[in-house]
């Protein structure tokens, strides 16, 4: 949450360009991260996450502030259209389409290469996870929200958030082991 | 290494910076963004005219195709007598629509013509043996043939005979 959040939503709801500028520069690299993790293409990340400010920038007159930082309303906004990419399209990757370069970061260093290719395990396992498991890490390790914020995002109860989170930890070891 | 401590890594991914310039100056200059800071009090009279508007035409169209012409008899200063449903069907009551059957007339054709056609099998010998006899004539060879046709009718191959001796 940044500071002066709630007066510059005030102001982003009356049309305040700036406004809706600090919110976009604070939480575009979150949201980017979030799509980018689940969808793993670059351009359908950068895609999705742009769809996902356009909608809140035409729909920011409903939002509501209940006492959540604004990134939760963001975070929905975001679920959906994942969930709206995905039901409208159905990826194939073909292994000639993978970008080498993400294989081939820095091979001077080979402990720079095993971390990179560490990253990219743990991001391939996160992505065979249930959608549901998916986000539940992402905010509570990656982005660490609280267990309430999670559970507002994802329009959860926090027990039912903290027995998510269990359990896609555990599938998550399983599937790196 | 802790499986927290790489989920805390991935916290590095990153959107290029040209891409969240461009993403973010489509957003704030754009269209959607124009459209929907030009708000205010007009923005919301114009709104709420178009959709006012809208709701009252819909009505009137729902009003007019369920209620009919009855409606526009009750309602319009004009009156449109022809489509009046009780004087049409008057009218269509009074209408004669009876066909008869005895006035309709077929041309009689004869039995023995219908099989006398000018394309019958029966005339082409004929013709062909007139044929040659006039070619015959032509010739000089008709004088025998004429004076013994009443007899022997002369036969083509009789004719080529005649030619060769």
């Amino acid at each position: 949450m940044i500071d002066g959040e709630d007066k510059l939503i005030h102001d982003a709801v009356k049309g305040e360009a700036s406004a809706f500028g600090s919110l976009y520069d604070h939480y575009q690299p979150k949201i980017y991260r979030f799509v980018m993790i689940k969808v793993s293409q670059r351009e359908e990340a950068e895609d999705l996450t742009h769809q996902v400010f356009l909608h809140a920038f035409e729909h920011i007159g409903r939002y509501e502030d209940v006492g959540f930082p604004f990134s939760s309303w963001l975070y929905r906004i975001a679920r959906n259209q994942i969930i709206d990419h995905y039901r409208t399209k159905r990826v194939h990757l073909p292994i000639d389409d993978m970008d080498e370069n993400r294989f081939a970061a820095d091979p001077g260093h080979e402990a720079a290469l095993d971390a990179a290719f560490t990253l990219e395990r743990v991001q391939s396992a996160i992505r065979r996870l249930k959608p549901e498991y998916q986000d539940v890490l992402i905010m509570r390790f990656i982005e660490e929200l609280s267990i309430k914020e999670t559970a507002h995002a994802l329009e959860k109860t926090e027990g039912a958030v903290k027995l998510m989170q269990h359990r896609a930890m555990k599938q998550l070891k399983s599937l790196i082991a | 290494m802790e499986i927290k401590d790489i989920l805390k890594q991935l916290k590095s991914i990153q959107p290029d910076a040209d891409y969240t310039r461009r993403s973010r100056h489509a957003l704030l200059h754009g269209r959607a963004f124009r459209g929907r800071a030009r708000g205010g009090v007009i923005q919301f009279v114009v709104d709420t005219l178009a959709h006012g508007s809208a709701i009252a035409l819909a009505g009137a169209l729902i009003l007019l195709i369920f209620a009919g012409f009855s409606t526009w008899n009750f309602l319009s200063p004009f009156e449109i007598k022809s489509l009046d449903p009780t004087s049409l069907r008057a009218e269509a009551e009074a209408i004669d629509i009876q066909i008869k059957l005895t006035n309709l007339a077929y041309p009689e054709v004869p039995r023995n013509e219908t099989t006398t056609t000018p394309f019958s099998r029966a005339a082409a010998p004929r013709d062909l043996t007139k044929e040659v006899q006039r070619e015959a004539e032509a010739m000089g060879i008709a004088s025998a043939s004429s004076s013994e046709e009443g007899a022997h009718p002369v036969t083509i191959e009789e004719a080529l005979d005649r030619l060769a001796q």
